[in-house]
């Protein structure tokens, strides 16, 4: 039986990494008694699997991860998110879970994802940043240099991976793009490409953007 | 800040806030503390000084202890392009409005970040330019016994284990601030206590040859020579069972169970087996105790035994086999360093599953008996050669040998004594079936280059010089050819500048300081060492660096670290350096007591 929850990683852990983040909830959950299930062999381990890895500083509201019980545990999901979320760091917040009998992996099940990416404004005009950004996401072709696995430049075109741009002022030194795109195992849009392409147009320095991660479509 | 940490790399090295981290209001405590460690996070949260001392310092209500640790190259270029103070990782605030300073001095290729820190952090280098109002800057741990190349830094030193003596020095502190008496006189009130230093109150005094005449006592307070400190008991102490659980992947990424300090062996190279002693174990009912309450605190999947050789352990067979019986049940594997290979351990092993088949470590450290005897390395060809046999039949393939090169008395029969070994335990794994071993034998001969230490029976003898060093590990180079065999050795020049720094004088100061404006960090890191830099900085001292490293020093001169008593007297240690010369071993303490002049030792 696997319980599938979803949780929040916020500001305050955004720098934890996907693989430090999986290392913490196991640990976390080993500070429980939930009636968890081990793997086989060696070395037994906590049965987790998560969705799509988030990158070191983006924050969200929408991460999710399956957690395997013992076929006999009599535990609602509401004891098991109340148990997880005293044992969780602050900033990592359980915010629903469900009971389901058996599933693909999460990671296969991803399918589109939204991103909002603030822009710290310094002295520019928000409204211009706006009507800029509407002009930069309505190319053709948005194209961007990407490193590829073995460290060669090559240039990718993103945009095909969008499939929904809503640029607005937020306040008059903030505003924000929210990117709807493709993501999962297949096609998957880095959110930190969005922001090269913003910064290449604006100018700007990588430290004036912030990414949330709004939703995960499975 | 916060924009800083989003083009460095690693920032969780930098925003605290761990699961066990201690949370406190710095406005309702008397004593900010700030623990440093000289080195990169990953490698100084494996470090048990700092667990220990951490927890011990915020069991006090009337002080919180901050934890700092020396910032990768990247976040120290945008620390200081953003004029970013050295800051705790608890609070954030900049150490240099805290109370107190502590320094852990593991290695001395850490010296060069000690300053940096202390530059980043905005806190005078010179302990003579620190004013009222400034924190004090202490030091304690292995390095600390010799504490001259340090000396103009650090206010004071703290001599040996520090659970008492630094709340000693904390309740002077609240004392003294509450008296409203000058800088001085609290370094007056410290030098009292047993086992501080205060390096200021001490003058060296050399000779026309640049040895030590003497050390000029400044102040009337000052004692002739300073104990190190020990615990009596390890069983009277707290142990910090909060353990905090970083969300990075340090070096030793368990908690550890220590379960002695002190080691009966007296290998006559190593520095731990001399400053540690007297060897006293914590009972096995409190090892189980505590073991439990790391693993609910923590949910590690693995707890490790911690000491300088684990086989040791009075009842070790017993503790692990306990261990094993309770953490097997909670999926909890038992890590066991440093063991002694031999039938019973081998067995231990595989019930632990701690080792995967593959690798198993000896270390012999020489090539021959004679040279082994000479060091006082109480292990033989027949142990090793044994050990290797049972542990090939048993299902391992991989084999490290541990050596050193430059020991006192080498010779070119002992090199080849290296090799020799190596050929033999090919000749062992090829002499058992093909069908009772496994496939795919590999040896590792591991060569570390010789560092003479500080209160050791070597403390006299010099290090051989880089190019005997170099024609050395040409030698094994040309003559490892087995293809089973690997060679790995180490470049010698930074075992130089660590023999150099560990025997060092008071005159060093200058040339740490030179070293660090050349740009000298992060020494212990290959891709930062410059050697060059290092002889730049000793020569604009006006001093020779061979003086330290390879001259071999009088038994009767007086030693930059003659003010320091740790409890183990001189005479021993030149009775031991006699033995060695004359190739005689001496057993280990639970054998016999060799009168290395503790007092109330609780082997004895």
């Amino acid at each position: 039986m696997i319980c599938r929850m979803r949780y929040e990683k916020r500001d305050e852990v955004k720098y934890i990494g996907h693989l430090d983040t999986m290392r913490t909830f196991t640990r976390c959950i080993k500070r429980t008694n939930l009636p968890v299930k081990y793997s086989g062999g060696f070395n037994p381990r906590v049965q987790l699997s998560f969705a799509l890895p988030l990158g070191v500083g983006v924050t969200s509201e929408c991460e999710y991860v399956d957690l395997e019980l013992q076929d006999d545990a009599d535990i609602e999901p509401v004891e098991i998110v109340k148990e997880l979320n005293e044992v969780l760091p602050e900033g990592f917040r359980i915010v629903s879970a469900t009971k389901i009998e058996e599933s693909k992996s999460l990671m296969s099940l991803v399918k589109e994802a939204i991103y909002e990416i603030s822009i710290l404004l310094t002295n520019e005009n928000a409204e211009e940043i706006v009507n800029r950004l509407n002009t930069l996401f309505e190319k053709p072709n948005l194209l961007i240099e990407k490193q590829t696995k073995n460290k060669r430049q090559e240039q990718v075109d993103i945009k095909e991976m969008i499939l929904n741009v809503k640029n607005e002022i937020v306040n008059y030194c903030t505003v924000r793009c929210t990117i709807h795109c493709l993501a999962g195992s297949e096609k998957n849009l880095n959110p930190n490409l969005v922001v090269e392409l913003i910064n290449n147009e604006l100018g700007k320095n990588m430290e004036d953007f912030e990414i949330h991660r709004k939703g995960l479509i499975l | 800040m916060k924009n800083i940490l989003k083009v460095v790399e690693k920032p969780i090295r930098y925003t605290g806030e761990e699961i066990n981290m201690c949370k406190k209001d710095p406005s309702k405590v008397k004593i900010r503390y700030a623990f440093c460690f000289p080195d990169v996070y990953e490698i100084g949260m494996s470090h048990l000084g700092l667990r220990i001392l951490y927890d011990l310092y915020n069991r006090r209500e009337d002080t919180y202890c901050e934890r700092v640790f020396a910032p990768w190259v990247d976040m120290e270029k945008q620390m200081r392009e953003h004029d970013i103070k050295l800051f705790a990782l608890e609070s954030k605030d900049e150490i240099r409005n805290f109370d107190l300073i502590g320094f852990t001095l593991q290695y001395e290729m850490s010296y060069t970040n000690i300053l940096n820190m202390l530059d980043l952090a905005g806190i005078p280098l010179l302990s003579k330019d620190r004013k009222d109002g400034m924190p004090f800057v202490m030091a304690g741990g292995p390095c600390a016994y010799n504490p001259e190349p340090l000396a103009d830094f650090f206010d004071f030193f703290v001599m040996g284990e520090g659970e008492e003596v630094n709340m000693e020095i904390n309740d002077l502190y609240i004392k003294w601030k509450e008296e409203n008496k000058s800088r001085k006189e609290f370094l007056e009130m410290v030098s009292e206590l047993e086992g501080v230093y205060v390096p200021s109150f001490y003058e060296p005094v050399y000779q026309d040859d640049g040895k030590i005449k003497e050390y000029k006592i400044l102040n009337i307070h000052a004692k002739n020579k300073i104990t190190k400190r020990i615990i009596k008991n390890l069983d009277t102490l707290t142990y910090p069972e909060k353990w905090l659980v970083p969300y990075l992947k340090v070096v030793h990424d368990r908690p550890m169970l220590e379960m002695f300090r002190g080691c009966i062996r007296g290998c006559r190279f190593c520095q731990a087996g001399y400053i540690y002693r007297p060897v006293r174990e914590k009972s096995k009912e409190k090892l189980e105790q505590t073991a439990n309450v790391l693993i609910q605190n923590t949910g590690y999947e693995e707890i490790s035994l911690t000491s300088l050789s684990t086989s040791d352990y009075t009842h070790f067979h017993e503790l692990a086999g306990e261990l094993i019986k309770t953490m097997k049940p909670k999926n909890v594997n038992l890590s066991l360093p440093s063991l002694r290979i031999d039938s019973v351990s081998l067995k231990l092993l595989d019930e632990v599953n701690q080792v995967r088949k593959s690798g198993l470590t000896f270390a012999p450290e020489a090539g021959t008996q004679r040279l082994r005897d000479v060091i006082n390395k109480g292990i033989t060809e027949e142990d090793i050669l044994h050990g290797c046999d049972l542990a090939f039949r048993s299902g391992w393939n991989t084999i490290k040998l541990y050596f050193m090169i430059g020991l006192p008395t080498e010779t070119e029969e002992d090199l080849q004594g290296i090799v020799d070994l190596a050929d033999k335990i090919v000749e062992v794994y090829y002499a058992i079936p093909k069908k009772e071993r496994t496939k795919g034998l590999s040896i590792t001969v591991s060569a570390s280059t010789f560092v003479p230490k500080p209160f050791t029976p070597f403390q006299w003898c010099g290090q051989n010089d880089i190019e005997t060093i170099k024609k050395k590990q040409d030698y094994l180079k040309k003559h490892l050819t087995n293809k089973a065999v690997k060679f790995s050795w180490h470049e010698p020049e930074i075992s130089v500048i660590e023999a150099a720094l560990a025997k060092g004088d008071r005159r060093q100061c200058e040339v740490l300081q030179n070293a660090w404006k050349l740009g000298c960090k992060f020494d212990s890191w290959g891709e930062f060492f410059n050697y060059e830099k290092w002889l730049q900085a000793f020569e604009k001292s006006n001093l020779d660096i061979r003086y330290y490293t390879e001259r071999k020093m009088d038994l009767d001169e007086v030693l930059p670290w003659s003010n320091i008593d740790i409890m183990v007297s001189d005479k021993f240690l030149k009775r031991e350096y006699q033995n060695a010369l004359d190739e005689k071993v001496t057993p280990n303490c639970r054998v016999k007591c060799n009168g290395c002049g503790i007092q109330d030792c609780p082997v004895r």
